[in-house]
C-alpha cells in the first residue's frame, strides 16, 4: 500500500517535471524567427525540400549576403541554394556540408575562404546558430568539440535549457503567440535579403588590425581538407571564393589572398577573388552595399549572382531547372518571396 | 561545487555503494568517495588536507597518551596512598602545563596550513602599508573549506587535552572526520564527540530519510541558485560603483545583502545537511531561523551557531577566565568581559577574511554587544517602570527589526571592503537624499535587474519566510518539519520535488556568463 | 555557600527564581557574558580559580550543579 503510493509519486514526480521542464524549453529556447533572422538561416534550409539543389554554398557572410538564388535561377536556370550562417567557421561548413550530402547530391559546392582566417572557435552565440540546428550525429558531437568556445558545455546542446533557461525574465507575448503559429522562412533559400543602402568607399581595409598569425592555421586547414574529402567522396566540385567586400572590420589582407591562392593550388581547385573583378561585375558601392561597404545590399548580391551564375554554368553541368514544369512551381514561391520582400524594403 | 553535476553524478554512485555494500564498511566507503571527491577540486587542496589530518591525528595520539599516563599514575598513587593530596595536586598541574605547550604546537601547527593559505597576502600587504615598501602580494588559493575543516581539527585537539573526549587511535576513522565531504563547503564546524557516533554508526536505507534529505537538500539549491544569487545582481552593482548609490546603497544593501546571504548560506548548509542526512549522518545545525532574534547576542547563538560555539568555547571563555583577566577584575569586574569580548570578536572578523573590514566588523559586533549587556540595569528599571510596555508583542518585533538592520548594517562592511568607505557611506544615512534615494527610479535601474526578477526575489523572500516560520526552532522536540510532514503524503512531496527541480533549472543563475557563483561563506 | 550563589545570581537577574530553576542554560536565561560574569564573581567570592574547560552547561544549568563544581574543583 504505502510502497505503491511512493511509486506513484516517484512516477508524478518524474512526468511532472519533464512536462514542465519541456513546456519551460519549448517557451525558452529562442523560437521568433523575425527577431533574429541569422539565427534561423538552418532551420530555413532543414525545412526545406532540398533534393533538387545542384549547388550549395557554405560559409559565412559573405555567401548568405552576397548571392541571391533567385536572380541565378532566373538567369540561368541553377538550382542553388545558400548553408551560410554568420562567422560560420570551417569546422562549422564541415558539419553543414556533411547533412547537405544525407540530403542531396549537389553537383558543386561553393565555399567562402574568409571562414578559414579563423583557427578558434570564436563566438558562441555564432556557434548556436549552426550548432542547434544540426540534428544529432557522430559528426555533430566531435565537430562540437572543436567547436565550443571556453565555459561552454556539451549537455547544453543536448539540453538548450540549460543554456537559454535566463531568457525567463525577458519573455515576451510574442514568445507564446510565435509558439502557435507557422513562421515564414527567414531567407530566400538561404539569402538574407537586405534593401538598405548606406554608400561607403571602394573595399580596402584601411585602419584594418594587421593580419591576424593564425590564419589559415592548423584546425582550419584540417578541417578544409575533410571538406575536401567529403565533396570528392559524394562527387561534388568544390569552389573556392571571396566576396567583392574588404574593409576595416573584415579585412582580406594580402597575406590571407596570397595563403588562398597557394591553398586552391595544393589541391587544384578553382578559387574566384570577385575583389579582383568589381569592374566586370559592376558594382558601385555608392548603392550596392547595405553597410557602408561591409555587406552587399540586394542590388549588389544580384550584380554578382549574375557575374558568378555564368561561371558556374559554364564551367560545370548544371541542368536548367527552369525547363522543367515541377522546379518552376517551387520557385515561383521563392520568387514570390523574394519580390515580396523587395518590394517591402523598397518602401 | 555541491550544485554541480559533477556532485549529483557523484552522489548517484556513492548513495546506492553506500546502501547497498556491507554496513561494517559503509564508513569507508565515505571515506574514499570523499577522499576521491576532494581529488576532483585539485590535487594541492588533497594534499593539504592530508597534512593536516595527519598532524592533527598525531599530535591528538599524544594529548590522548598524556592524559592517559597522568591519570594512571594518579590512580595507582591514589590506590597504595603514596601520594597525598598536594603531591598529586602538584603532578597533576605539572602535567596540565606541559599539556598545555603540547597543545598549544599543535595547534600552532594546524593553524598555521590555514594562516599560510589565507592570511599571507593580507600580512604583506600590510607589511607594504606599514614600511611603503613594495613586497610582491602572492596570490594563494585558499584550499576548499580550509577554514572549517582546521576549526574541526583544533575543536578536536583542545577536546582531547582537557580530556572530555579521549583520542581516535585509527587514523582512517580519524581522515573521514576532517575529509566528511558534505562539510567540506563551508562546515559546520563539528565536534568530534558529535560527530563520531553517527558518522562512524552503520546506517541503513530509510526511504522517508532519504526522501527528506533530498527535499532539504532541493530547498538548499533553490535558496542558493534562485534567491541568493538573483539578489547577488544588485548586491554586486552596488558594491562595483558604492559612490554612485550613496547612502541609499547603504539601505539597499541592510536588506538586499541580508537576503543574498541568508539564502547563500542558509541554501549551502540545507544542501550539504540534507545530502549528509539522507546518508543518515545529522551535522550540526548551524542555523536556528537567525532573523527572530531580538538582539544582537541572540542573534550570534542563532547564526551560524557553530561558529559561534567554537569562539565561545575555545576563545571567549578560556580568555575570559584566563589568570590574566581575572587579575584585572580586581581593577574592574566589567574588564574580563570587555577585554574577552573585544578579543573573541577581532578573531572572529579575522576569521571571516584577511582584511581589516572585517576585523572592524567583529569589533562592531563586540562593543554593540559589551554597550547593550552594559545598559541591562536601565533597562531593567524601565521594564519595572513600564512592565506592560516591556512585556509587549510590539517591543519585541521592534527589536527583531532593530537587530535586523543592525546585523545587515554591519555586514555592509563586507561588501564595500574599504572601513573608510563603510565609515563615511554610513554617515549619510543621516542625509535625506539618502532615504529620497530610495524613490529615485533612475537608481533603481542602475541594479541590474528588471521587474520580473524583483519579482521572483520578493517571492522567495516570502516563501523563505514561510518556510523558516514552520521550521522547529533547534532543539525542539515537539515540533515536525516541513520535511517530515511533507514525507507523509508521497504525492504532494513528488509535486513539491519537481516545482523545486524545475525552478532551479528555470530560475536559477548558472550556465555561460556567470562563473558560477561559489559561496560567500566557502571564502571564509 | 549556596545562599552566596544565589545573591550573585540575583544581582544579575532579580527576577528568577534561582533556587528552583535547572536550565540556566538549556533556557537560555545566562548567556556568556553572565557566565564570564557569574565566573569572576564566583572566583572571587571562593577564592578558585573555576578554568574554561568546565564551563559547561551541566556546570551551569543550576544552583546545585554550580556547587557540585566548586566543591570538585577543590579536589583530586
Amino acid at each position: 500500500m504505502k510502497k505503491t503510493r511512493w511509486i506513484w509519486a516517484a512516477v508524478i514526480f518524474v512526468m511532472l517535471s519533464a512536462l514542465l521542464l519541456g513546456v519551460a524549453q519549448a517557451l525558452l529556447v529562442p523560437h521568433d524567427r523575425a527577431a533574429n533572422p541569422e539565427a534561423f538561416l538552418l532551420a530555413d534550409y532543414f525545412e526545406a525540400d532540398v533534393t533538387l539543389d545542384e549547388v550549395v554554398f557554405v560559409g559565412d557572410c559573405e555567401v548568405y549576403e552576397a548571392f541571391s538564388p533567385v536572380t541565378m535561377w532566373q538567369e540561368y536556370g541553377i538550382a542553388l541554394r545558400v548553408c551560410g550562417t554568420p562567422q560560420q567557421l570551417a569546422w562549422h561548413s564541415y558539419a553543414v556540408l556533411g547533412e547537405v550530402f544525407e540530403r542531396s547530391n549537389p553537383k558543386v559546392v561553393v565555399l567562402s575562404v574568409y571562414g578559414l582566417i579563423y583557427n578558434e572557435p570564436q563566438s558562441e552565440a555564432y556557434n548556436r546558430m549552426v550548432m542547434d540546428h544540426l540534428p544529432a550525429s557522430t559528426t555533430k558531437w566531435q565537430v562540437l568539440n572543436d567547436a565550443m568556445t571556453e565555459g561552454e558545455s556539451e549537455l547544453s546542446y543536448v539540453w538548450p535549457l540549460l543554456r537559454y533557461h535566463d531568457r525567463w525574465s525577458e519573455l515576451s507575448w510574442r514568445d507564446v503567440t510565435t509558439l502557435f503559429e507557422k513562421q515564414d522562412p527567414v531567407s530566400i533559400r538561404g539569402y538574407l535579403v537586405q534593401n538598405g543602402v548606406v554608400a561607403g568607399d571602394a573595399p580596402n581595409h584601411e585602419g584594418a588590425l594587421p593580419p591576424s598569425e593564425t590564419a589559415f592555421g592548423e584546425m582550419a586547414l584540417d578541417y578544409f581538407d575533410r571538406i575536401v574529402s567529403l565533396c570528392r567522396e559524394n562527387g561534388a566540385e568544390l569552389v573556392l571564393i571571396k566576396a567583392p567586400t574588404d574593409s576595416w572590420r573584415y579585412p582580406w589582407h594580402d597575406e590571407y589572398e596570397a595563403k588562398a591562392i597557394a591553398l586552391a593550388e595544393k589541391y587544384d581547385l578553382p578559387y574566384y577573388n570577385f575583389l579582383n573583378d568589381i569592374d566586370a561585375i559592376g558594382l558601385d558601392f555608392s548603392t550596392d552595399t547595405y553597410d557602408a561597404g561591409l555587406h552587399l545590399n540586394v542590388r549588389g548580391a544580384e550584380k554578382l549572382s549574375v557575374y558568378f551564375g555564368k561561371i558556374l554554368k559554364e564551367n560545370y553541368p548544371l541542368t536548367d531547372t527552369r525547363l522543367r514544369d515541377h522546379d518552376c512551381v517551387v520557385w515561383a514561391g521563392d520568387i514570390a518571396r523574394y519580390e515580396a520582400q523587395k518590394r517591402e524594403g523598397a518602401k | 561545487m555541491p550544485l554541480s553535476l559533477l556532485f549529483l553524478a557523484f552522489l548517484a554512485v556513492l548513495l546506492p555503494l553506500y546502501f547497498l555494500l556491507p554496513r561494517r564498511i559503509q564508513w569507508l566507503i565515505l571515506l574514499v568517495g570523499s577522499i576521491v571527491f576532494y581529488a576532483f577540486s585539485g590535487w594541492q587542496n588533497l594534499c593539504v588536507l592530508i597534512a593536516l589530518t595527519i598532524l592533527t591525528y598525531t599530535f591528538g595520539r599524544m594529548l590522548g597518551r598524556s592524559i592517559d599516563r597522568q591519570n594512571d599514575t594518579l590512580e595507582q598513587h591514589r590506590a597504595d596512598g603514596s601520594w597525598d593530596k598536594p603531591t598529586r595536586k602538584a603532578f597533576r598541574d605539572r602535567c596540565v602545563t606541559r599539556r598545555k605547550w603540547l597543545l598549544a604546537a599543535a595547534v600552532a601547527a594546524d593553524l598555521s596550513l590555514l594562516i599560510f593559505f589565507k592570511y599571507t597576502a593580507f600580512f604583506v600587504r600590510t607589511w607594504n602599508d606599514l614600511t611603503g615598501l613594495g613586497a610582491r602580494v602572492p596570490s594563494l588559493l585558499l584550499p576548499l573549506g580550509l577554514s572549517y575543516v582546521t576549526f574541526s581539527a583544533i575543536s578536536y585537539l583542545i577536546d582531547v587535552s582537557r580530556g572530555q573526549q579521549s583520542c581516535e587511535k585509527n587514523p582512517l576513522r580519524f581522515a573521514l572526520f576532517t575529509f566528511y565531504f558534505p562539510q567540506m563547503w563551508q562546515g559546520p564546524i563539528n565536534r568530534y564527540g558529535e560527530l563520531a557516533p553517527t558518522l562512524f554508526a552503520p546506517h541503513s536505507f530509510d526511504g522517508p530519510r532519504v526522501i527528506r534529505g533530498a527535499l532539504r537538500a532541493l530547498w538548499g539549491g533553490v535558496k542558493k541558485l534562485v534567491i541568493a544569487d538573483t539578489t547577488a545582481i544588485a548586491v554586486t552593482a552596488i558594491m562595483q560603483s558604492p559612490a554612485d548609490f550613496g547612502g541609499t546603497g547603504v539601505i539597499l544593501l541592510v536588506l538586499l545583502y541580508s537576503v543574498q546571504i541568508y539564502a547563500d548560506f542558509t541554501g549551502g548548509m540545507d544542501v550539504c545537511l540534507g545530502v549528509s542526512s539522507a546518508l543518515g549522518i545529522d551535522l550540526y545545525e548551524n542555523f536556528d531561523r537567525p532573523f527572530g532574534s531580538s538582539s544582537l547576542a541572540e542573534y550570534w547563538r542563532r547564526w551560524h551557531r557553530s561558529m559561534s560555539r567554537f569562539f565561545t568555547d575555545y576563545v571567549f571563555y578560556p580568555l575570559s577566565v584566563s589568570r590574566f583577566s581575572q587579575k584585572l577584575s580586581r581593577l574592574s569586574r566589567h574588564l574580563p568581559l570587555w577585554i574577552a569580548t573585544l578579543v573573541t570578536w577581532a578573531l572572529t572578523g579575522l576569521w571571516h577574511g584577511a582584511g581589516w573590514n572585517f576585523v572592524v566588523w567583529g569589533l562592531c559586533n563586540g562593543f554593540f554587544m559589551l554597550i547593550s549587556q552594559e545598559l541591562r540595569p536601565l533597562r531593567r528599571r524601565l521594564g519595572e517602570r513600564f512592565p506592560r510596555a516591556a512585556s509587549s508583542r510590539y517591543l519585541h518585533a521592534l527589536c527583531c527589526v532593530g537587530t535586523f538592520c543592525t546585523v545587515g548594517l554591519f555586514r555592509t562592511l563586507d561588501v564595500y571592503r574599504g572601513v573608510g568607505l563603510t565609515f563615511s557611506l554610513w554617515g549619510k544615512l543621516f542625509t535625506p537624499t539618502a532615504w529620497e534615494g530610495l524613490l529615485d527610479g533612475a537608481l533603481w535601474s542602475a541594479l541590474d535587474m528588471n521587474v520580473a526578477q524583483w519579482v521572483l526575489v520578493a517571492l522567495g523572500v516570502l516563501l523563505m519566510w514561510a518556510v523558516s516560520r514552520r521550521t522547529p526552532r533547534v532543539g525542539d522536540t515537539n515540533g515536525t518539519s516541513l520535511g517530515e510532514r511533507l514525507v507523509r503524503r508521497p504525492l504532494l512531496c513528488a509535486i513539491v520535488c519537481a516545482l523545486m527541480v524545475v525552478a532551479i533549472v528555470v530560475f536559477g543563475r548558472y550556465g555561460l556568463g556567470y562563473d558560477a557563483m561559489d559561496f560567500i561563506y566557502g571564502q571564509y | 555557600m549556596e545562599q552566596k550563589i544565589i545573591e550573585i545570581l540575583k544581582k544579575m537577574h532579580p527576577t528568577v527564581d534561582f533556587e528552583c530553576e535547572e536550565h540556566l542554560i538549556d533556557d537560555g536565561i545566562l548567556d556568556s557574558l553572565d557566565i564570564v560574569t557569574l565566573v569572576t564573581e564566583l572566583n572571587a567570592a571562593f577564592n578558585v580559580a573555576i578554568p574554561a574547560i568546565e564551563i559547561l552547561p551541566s556546570n551551569f544549568n543550576s544552583v546545585q550543579a554550580l556547587v557540585e563544581m566548586l566543591e570538585r574543583l577543590d579536589d583530586v
